[in-house]
């Protein structure tokens, strides 16, 4: 009767291992020296780091913010700091960035060219290390080209930040601006046309008294010339004056020729100018971008020394970890291999086989010598066959 | 299709013209001798004497652990220790030059045999592949004058499936003119339909001998070639280890 599954313990593990320490040992360093090799004679790359900080206030705008609408929202805000750092990183920008540092190897092909720029791109990483910092980093073939390459994408990134927030407020300018003067004109135009009216009435009284005048006394008398004189005065100061508001005036600006809105229009018209007046100083700031208070560097590009790729400790420790694994496992196929396999004897008592005897062992050279000889011994044997 | 005798066509001068035939012709012999071997024999003939069988059916779980050999041997010692007349079948398809290995084998050591045992012999029934067909093709007979029609095998002409079953018979008719019918079977790893089943030829021979290697005494191969031969109801006499190589 077969036999029930031997049991597994502690001990027998031990000294199972222990049986096999050399060939354990030697294998394990062999694959570390192995991944040693490995992590030597493989391509090195090395990673340059800095760390750029976006302050909430970049996406604020005093004064103006209810024109330029502030974003509040922390996952927002972390979204547009990062779409603003991937504009940075333009199909223009990657191919001069690519020349300058001769990465692209088709230059010919638009498509190779395509793949190329994309997969530079996928060894620039950004992402945010705090709420307001992010990491860039960048691979390269070379210490000091990696550098280089983090030193001007970290240039391009504030560049593009500052250019973009600066035509930001720039559009606002300009749209107050555009405002301010047609609010401007629209006051004037107003006030002109109250003008008349006052001067209208003011004729009509002055025409009035010529006439009672002319009926009294004769045209060459004094008085009468001289209320002549001035009534024709006044009319020649109302004919310079608009009698209505122009045609080409669009329905938007007709709005604040009411003069009801009169007063309305002078306080936006003030607000206006003081915002005008606000974005004016705050421009001014912002051309010198040296000294921009929402970004900063907190870390400058760094020369990185050892290659992030490969890392030779780790190497090493995979290339053991393997080799360790490796004669673990033969070492566990074996021993199953070995608790399967039966003597004769054990293999007659558990089949109930009786067995018979051994044949003498057979040497390898004896065996090879027959297989040798056998094809040209066909010749010669006492049970040649024939056929008849 | 018949056979005759052509012993007397046999040149010795062949195997003197090589040092590599010299040395292999008195292998067997030689062989043979070994305590091993002799104690081997002796216990099969004993057990013959007892169970009174004839036809033994040499199997093994794989190819090349050591059937033609212990054949051989067998068939060697039955004929110069104790005079019998022993049949050996190869079964096997002659795919490549195994049918060589026997004749080489037997024929160098039979050479060397005193040629006044003129009671024994070992025959040999063999198949050789032609073309997809397998048949039986010659027999040597006890009796050197006498011409034996061997059956074909083949169920078709034109089909490679062989019939075990013919052969079967063909080995019953063969039982009275000889002491030991040897059954050298394929691997039962390796049983096709172009080769004669070694279970059913071991099923239809009196009992049979399985010939192991430290590589098949397997716990779980064993279990389950021996649930096998209960189930065709296989008798078996016993296993017979071969160490394979020293």
């Amino acid at each position: 009767m077969e036999t029930t599954a031997e049991t597994i313990n502690i001990s027998k593990i031990f000294r199972i291992v222990w049986s096999n320490i050399y060939y354990i040992i030697i294998v394990t360093l062999l694959f570390a020296l192995l991944g040693l090799f490995t992590a030597y004679i493989i391509p090195h790359k090395y990673k340059s780091k800095t760390t750029l900080n976006i302050q909430a206030s970049y996406f604020q705008h005093p004064l103006v913010s209810d024109l330029l609408s502030d974003v509040s929202d922390p996952s927002e805000l972390n979204a547009q700091r990062l779409a603003l750092l991937r504009l940075a990183l333009s199909t223009e920008f990657l191919d001069t960035l690519g020349q300058k540092y001769q990465l692209f190897s088709h230059a010919g092909s638009n498509t190779q060219h395509a793949i190329d720029r994309e997969l530079f791109l996928k060894k620039i990483e950004y992402f945010s290390v705090s709420p307001t910092s992010f990491q860039i980093s960048v691979v390269a073939d070379t210490a000091l080209k990696s550098y280089h390459m983090a030193q001007d994408i970290l240039a391009q990134m504030t560049n593009t930040l500052i250019e973009q927030r600066y035509q930001s407020l720039m559009r606002a300018r300009s749209a107050i601006l555009k405002q301010t003067k047609l609010l401007n004109s629209t006051m004037s135009n107003s006030g002109a046309l109250v003008q008349r009216a006052n001067l209208d009435l003011q004729l009509n009284k002055m025409e009035g008294s010529l006439a009672a005048l002319k009926s009294r006394l004769a045209d060459t008398h004094p008085q009468v010339q001289a209320l002549k004189s001035r009534t024709a005065a006044l009319r020649a100061q109302v004919s310079h004056l608009p009698d209505q508001a122009s045609e080409t005036i669009d329905d938007y600006t007709r709005v604040f020729l009411n003069p009801s809105s009169r007063t309305s229009t002078q306080e936006i018209y003030d607000d206006l100018l003081k915002k005008l007046s606000y974005l004016n100083i705050v421009l001014e700031m912002e051309q010198d971008r040296e000294s921009v208070s929402y970004l900063t560097v907190i870390e400058q590009p760094t020369l990185p020394f050892t290659p992030f790729f490969p890392n030779s400790k780790e190497f090493v420790l995979l290339g053991a970890l393997f080799g360790m694994l490796l004669t673990l496992i033969r070492i566990t196929y074996n021993e199953l291999k070995r608790s399967n396999e039966l003597t004769p004897h054990e293999a007659a008592e558990i089949f109930k086989l009786e067995f018979l005897g051994e044949l003498p062992p057979l040497l390898e050279k004896n065996r090879i010598l027959l297989l040798e000889i056998l094809p040209k011994s066909v010749v010669a044997l006492p049970l040649t066959l024939r056929e008849t | 299709m018949k056979a005759c005798i052509a012993q007397e066509n046999v040149s010795k001068t062949t195997f003197e013209d090589s040092n590599l035939e010299k040395k292999a012709k008195n292998f067997l012999i030689d062989y043979i001798r070994y305590p091993q071997c002799k104690r081997l024999i002796n216990r099969i003939f004993t057990a013959q004497k007892t169970n009174n069988f004839k036809s033994v059916a040499v199997i093994s779980q794989f190819p090349e652990e050591g059937k033609t050999v212990f054949t051989a041997v067998l068939a060697l010692g039955f004929h110069m220790f104790l005079d019998k007349r022993v049949l050996i079948m190869d079964t096997v398809s002659q795919t490549r030059d195994e049918s060589f290995y026997y004749r080489g084998l037997l024929g160098h050591s039979l050479l060397e045999l005193d040629q006044k045992k003129k009671q024994s012999c070992i025959d040999l029934i063999t198949t050789r592949n032609v073309g997809s067909k397998i048949r039986f093709q010659h027999l040597q007979t006890p009796d050197k004058s006498t011409e034996v029609e061997i059956p074909d095998f083949n169920q078709d002409q034109d089909s490679d499936v062989t019939s075990d079953f013919k052969l079967c018979g063909f080995i019953e008719s063969m039982k009275s003119n000889y002491d030991l019918i040897l059954l050298d079977t394929c691997a039962l790893s390796t049983a096709n339909k172009y080769n004669f089943d070694p279970l059913i030829l071991a099923q239809h021979a009196d009992t049979s001998i399985l010939v192991t290697t430290p590589r098949s005494l397997d716990r779980g191969l064993l279990k389950e070639l021996t649930q096998e031969l209960r189930r065709y109801n296989v008798s078996s006499l016993g296993m017979v280890v071969n160490p394979v190589v020293a």
